[in-house]
C-alpha cells in the first residue's frame, strides 16, 4: 500500500484516496483527490512527503509543484478508477460506469460519473472569506500599534498584549518595530501613508470583504498593493478565472507604479511623528521594494497553485493576454516574472507532451508509405497533442512575443509538425493532411513570429496547390465530357463504335486513348456515294471502322482529334526537337526540312529542302508536300491510307503561320 | 525415427510426447477437463451453478466491477479464460491474483510489452468460461499456454520466472507460455505500474475481503 498524508491534516494514511483515520475525511472532489494523490509515495518523496505534514499542520496548503497535480489529474480520467471511487464514496448499488479502463490511453471523463461531486456556484466578489493573512501578522497588526507610536509606546502596548498573546511573539513584534534595521521591513510591509484610523479600518475589511479592496481609491500605491496581496490569500479553488485574472492584471499595473521616492515620503512624514530616525538612503527603500515584489509574486502564485491546473491555465494565459494585448505590449515586471515562475513549474509537463508529439510524428512518418488512412490517426492524436500542449504553452508564448523574442520550445516543436507536413506532401502527396498541420501550426503558433510568417507561405502554396489541382481536375472533368461519344453502325447488324476517357472501342476491341499510336481517316466517293473510313491503333494493331452516315464521321472525328490527336501532334513535334526523323509515304521529315523525291527521267532522286523551301497543297484524297522552286519535287501522302497523315499536316500548317519559322518543333513554343 | 517406426504410428518418444501434447491441450481447452482438475465438493456446486457468458444481472462494465464480473470454470478456467485474452493491438497478458471481494475474484494484470495494466474481476463459480470478452480484448489466435497464476505474486510480473518454475509439482508448468515470450521484457524491466492503476490498486486492495498471500 501507498504511504500517503491526509490532504486536510497531514496526518500520515495507508493509501493516497482512502478515508484519513485521524480526521475521517475522504477525498471526494477533483482537487482533493488530485492533490492526495500528489500526497503520496506515488509522485512525491518521503522528504517532500515529511515537508507537506509540516505545512498542513502549521495551517499552511502543500506546496505541491504544479506538474505533480497536473499528473494526478490525467491520472484521475481513468474511467474505471472514477467507478471505483464512486463506489467508494456510494453505497454498492448499481451505477452504470463507463467502459475502456485501459490505463494507457484514457478517454475523456464521462459526463455524468456519480461520485463527482457538482463544483459549488461560482462565488461573487464579496463571498471569499479570510481569518487571518500575512498583513494580520506584521509586528503592527500583532501589538495593535500604528506607524506614528514612539518607541515608549510600542514598549508598553508589547507588554500588555504579552498578558494575552504569546510572550514571545510579542517580544519579536515589539523588537522589529523598535530596532532600526529591522523596523523598515515591518514599515514597507504594513500601511506607510495611510492614517492609523484608516488602516484599523482597511484590516479589518480585508477579513470581511477582501476583494472589495480592489475597488479602493485614494490609497498610496505601496499600502494598497500589501492589502490586495493579502487579498489573493483569499482566492480559493472556485475563484472565477476571469475575475482572477482581472485581480492580477491590477496588481500588476499597481507594482509598475510603485517608486521608492513616494515611500520614502511617506515612511519619513510617519517617523517624523514617530520620534524614529529619517530614512536617507534610498537604496534602503529599493532593496525593501525588491523584497515586496518577491512576496507579491510569491502572494499571486500560491492562489494560482489553489486552483485546478486546467483553471490556472486560463487564468495565466488570459492575465498575460490582457496585459500584453494578445504579444503586442510590454508587460509589467510582475506579469513577466510569473510568467518565468510558471515556465519553470509547467517544463516538465511541457517536455513530456513534446515527446508525445516527436513519436507520434515519428510513427506518422512509418506509415505514411501506407497511405492517408493509415497516416490520418496519428494526425488526429497528434492534433490533440499539440492543442493540449499550446493550451498550457500559451501564457509563456504571449509573454515572449511581448519581449520580443521567440518561445523557443514552441518553435521547435511548430518545426518538428511542419517538417512532417511538408513531407507528407512532398513525398506522399498527402495534401489534405498536409494542409491540416499547417492549419494547426498557424493556428496554434500564430504568437510565435518566427513560425507564423514561415507557416503563412507553406499555407499560401498548398493553398494554391490544392486550388490548381481543384482546377485541373476540373478541367479533366470537362474534357472526359467533351470527347464521350457513341454511335451505332450498320445497317442490320449493327456494331457499336465509341469514345471515352476510357479509350476507343470498335467491335468489342478497346484501345486505351494513351495506346494510339497512329490515326487515319477519309472519304472515298463512289456512285453509291460516299464512304468514309476511320482507323486507329498502334504497332501491332489497328481497328478499322467503314460508315456511310457523314454526321457520325464528322462527330467522332472530333472527338478523336481532342482525344487522341493533340497528344500525337505534340509527341511527332517533340520527337523531331528531340532529333528523330519520321517517314510518312517517301517523304522522311526532319525538324528544319523535309527530303522529298524527285522524280527524273529516269528513276528518282532525293532531295532536302528546308521548310522555307516548301509549300503544301491537298488534292485526291491525299496531301502534299513540294519545294517551291522544282514541280518535280515533291511527295504525296494518303489521308486515308497514311497514318498520321491529318497530324502531320496540322502541324507544318500552324508552323507555317509562324513568321520565321525553320523548324516544326518551334510551334512548341 | 525409422521406415518401420513410421508406418506403425511412431516410436515411443514419440507417442509420448503426442499424449502430453494431448493432455496440455485438454488443460488448456477442455472446460470439463478443467473441472475434473477441482476438488470434488466444489466440483458439484461449480457444475450446479448457472452457465452463462455474463451475468443477466450485472451492472458496470463487463469484468472491469465486481457488479459485472467474468464467469469461468473454476481456478484453472480462470488461467484458461485470462490467458486467452488479447488486447486490440495484439497483447496478451500476464496476470495474478491479488484477493476476493466476496466470492468475486480479483486480477491485476499486465499486457506483455507492459504498455497496458488492468484490474480484472472474475467469478469462478460456473460450469464454463464465457465466450465474451470485457472491452478493449478479444481472444487470440494463439494456442492459449496459461501467462498468469491465480495466486498473489509479490514481485508481479518480474517473478514470472520462479513461479512458473513452481507449479512443477502440479503439473501445470508443461502448459504454461514459454519464457522466451516475456523474458526480454523481464529483463529490461518494461514493466512499470501508472499512476491510474497504482491509485485503482489501492482502492481494490482496501475493499478486500480476503488478500491472497502466497
Amino acid at each position: 500500500m501507498a504511504i500517503a498524508i491526509c490532504f486536510k491534516c497531514g496526518t500520515a494514511k495507508r493509501g493516497a484516496l482512502v478515508a484519513c483515520s485521524s480526521c475521517l475525511t475522504v477525498p471526494r472532489t477533483q482537487n482533493d483527490l488530485a492533490l492526495s494523490l500528489a500526497l503520496s509515495d506515488h509522485l512525491s518523496s518521503k522528504e517532500q512527503l515529511a515537508e507537506y505534514t509540516q505545512e498542513l499542520r502549521s495551517g499552511a496548503s502543500a506546496s505541491v509543484p504544479f506538474q505533480d497535480i497536473i499528473q494526478a489529474n490525467d491520472a484521475l480520467k481513468d474511467p474505471q478508477l472514477l467507478a471505483m471511487l464512486g463506489a467508494q464514496n456510494q453505497p454498492l448499488t448499481p451505477t452504470p460506469a463507463p467502459s475502456i479502463p485501459t490505463t494507457q490511453q484514457p478517454p475523456p471523463l464521462p459526463p455524468t460519473a456519480p461520485h463527482r461531486v457538482a463544483p459549488p456556484p461560482l462565488p461573487s466578489r464579496s463571498e471569499p472569506r479570510l481569518v487571518t493573512t500575512a498583513l494580520h501578522q506584521s509586528a503592527f497588526a500583532i501589538l495593535g500599534v500604528t506607524t506614528r507610536d514612539n518607541r515608549k509606546h510600542i514598549v508598553e502596548l508589547a507588554e500588555e498584549k504579552s498578558l494575552e498573546l504569546d510572550h514571545d511573539i510579542c517580544q519579536k513584534a515589539r523588537s522589529d518595530l523598535t530596532n532600526p534595521r529591522t523596523r523598515l521591513g515591518a514599515e514597507i510591509a504594513w500601511l506607510p501613508g495611510v492614517s492609523p484610523r484608516k488602516a484599523t479600518q482597511l484590516v479589518e475589511n480585508l477579513l470581511n470583504d477582501p476583494m472589495a479592496l480592489r475597488e479602493e481609491s485614494g490609497l498610496p500605491t505601496l499600502a494598497h498593493l500589501n492589502l490586495l496581496a493579502a487579498a489573493f490569500e483569499a482566492v480559493d479553488g472556485n475563484h472565477d478565472a476571469d475575475d482572477l485574472a482581472g485581480f492580477i492584471i491590477e496588481s500588476a499595473h499597481l507594482a509598475e507604479d510603485l517608486t521608492p521616492e513616494e515611500v520614502l515620503r511617506d515612511i519619513n512624514e510617519d517617523r517624523a511623528v514617530s520620534g524614529f530616525p529619517e530614512v536617507r538612503a534610498l537604496d534602503q527603500i529599493e532593496a525593501e521594494l525588491a523584497e515586496r515584489k518577491r512576496y507579491y509574486r510569491g502572494a499571486i502564485k500560491d492562489a494560482l497553485n489553489r486552483l485546478p491546473p486546467m483553471t490556472l491555465v486560463q487564468v495565466m494565459t488570459e492575465a498575460v493576454d490582457g496585459v500584453t494585448s494578445g504579444g503586442e505590449d510590454h508587460a509589467p515586471g510582475l506579469i513577466d516574472d510569473l510568467v518565468d515562475s510558471y515556465e519553470e513549474e509547467t517544463q516538465g509537463v511541457l517536455q513530456n507532451e513534446a515527446e508525445n508529439v516527436h513519436k507520434l510524428i515519428k510513427v506518422a512518418r512509418e506509415h505514411a508509405g501506407s497511405g492517408e488512412a493509415a497516416v490520418k490517426p496519428y494526425v488526429d492524436k497528434l492534433d490533440a497533442v499539440a492543442r493540449n500542449w499550446d493550451k498550457i504553452a500559451q501564457p509563456i508564448q504571449l509573454s515572449s512575443k511581448a519581449r520580443g523574442i521567440d518561445h523557443e520550445a514552441s518553435r521547435d516543436l511548430a518545426y518538428e509538425i511542419r517538417s512532417l507536413a511538408i513531407d507528407l506532401f512532398n513525398q506522399h502527396d498527402m495534401i489534405t493532411q498536409s494542409q491540416r498541420l499547417t492549419g494547426l501550426i498557424q493556428e496554434l503558433f500564430s504568437e510565435v513570429p518566427d513560425v507564423a510568417d514561415r507557416v503563412e507561405e507553406d499555407a499560401d502554396a498548398l493553398a494554391n496547390i490544392f486550388q490548381q489541382r481543384k482546377q485541373a481536375s476540373a478541367r479533366r472533368d470537362d474534357w472526359a465530357r467533351e470527347i464521350t461519344y457513341q454511335a451505332e453502325i450498320g445497317m442490320v447488324f449493327k456494331d457499336k463504335l465509341s469514345i471515352s476517357a476510357h479509350g476507343v472501342s470498335w467491335k468489342g476491341q478497346n484501345f486505351p486513348l494513351d495506346a494510339i499510336t497512329r490515326v487515319r481517316w477519309g472519304g472515298i466517293r463512289s456512285q453509291y456515294g460516299t464512304t468514309y473510313t476511320i482507323a486507329f491503333g498502334n504497332r501491332s494493331s489497328e481497328a478499322v471502322v467503314e460508315l456511310k452516315r457523314q454526321d457520325i464521321y464528322s462527330t467522332f472525328i472530333d472527338k478523336l482529334w481532342r482525344a487522341v490527336c493533340v497528344r500525337l501532334l505534340t509527341d511527332m513535334l517533340e520527337a523531331l526537337r528531340d532529333g528523330r526523323d519520321l517517314h510518312f509515304g517517301d517523304a522522311l521529315v526532319h525538324d528544319d526540312g523535309i527530303t522529298l523525291v524527285k522524280r527524273k527521267f529516269l528513276g528518282t532522286e532525293k532531295v532536302r529542302c528546308l521548310w522555307g523551301q516548301t509549300h503544301i497543297w491537298n488534292a485526291d484524297g491525299s496531301f502534299y508536300i513540294g519545294a517551291k522552286d522544282d514541280k518535280k519535287t515533291y511527295a504525296g501522302i494518303s489521308y486515308i491510307h497514311g497514318a498520321n497523315t491529318h497530324i502531320l499536316e496540322q502541324a507544318i500548317r500552324m508552323a507555317f503561320k509562324k513568321p520565321g519559322m525553320r523548324r516544326l518543333s518551334d510551334v512548341l513554343q | 525415427m525409422g521406415f518401420l517406426s513410421n508406418l506403425f504410428g511412431g516410436n515411443k518418444e514419440d507417442k509420448a510426447l503426442r499424449e502430453a501434447m494431448a493432455h496440455i491441450h485438454r488443460i488448456l481447452d477442455d472446460e470439463k477437463f478443467q473441472l475434473e482438475l477441482v476438488h470434488p465438493a466444489m466440483k458439484s456446486m461449480l457444475e450446479s451453478a448457472p452457465a452463462y457468458d455474463k451475468d443477466p444481472d450485472g451492472t458496470g462494465p463487463f469484468g472491469y466491477t465486481e457488479t459485472n464480473p467474468i464467469p469461468v470454470n473454476g481456478p484453472i478456467g480462470q488461467l484458461a479464460y485470462l490467458s486467452r485474452l488479447e488486447t486490440q493491438s495484439g497483447q496478451r497478458i500476464l496476470f495474478h491474483r491479488i484477493g476476493a471481494i466476496d466470492t468475486v475474484d480479483v486480477f491485476e494484470a499486465v499486457s506483455f510489452n507492459g504498455s497496458e495494466w488492468f484490474i480484472l474481476f472474475v467469478d469462478l463459480y460456473h460450469p464454463r468460461r464465457s465466450r465474451l470478452t470485457p472491452d478493449g480484448f478479444r481472444f487470440t489466435n494463439e494456442v492459449a499456454q496459461f501467462s498468469g497464476f491465480h495466486k498473489f505474486c509479490e514481485n508481479f510480473p518480474y517473478d514470472f520466472i520462479e513461479k512458473k518454475a513452481s507449479q512443477r509439482e502440479s503439473g501445470l508448468s508443461m502448459a504454461y507460455i514459454a519464457i522466451s515470450k516475456v523474458s526480454d521484457q523481464i529483463q529490461n524491466r518494461v514493466f512499470n505500474r501508472p499512476l491510474a492503476h497504482k491509485a485503482k490498486l489501492e482502492l481494490v486492495k482496501s475493499r478486500l475481503s480476503s488478500v491472497q498471500t502466497q
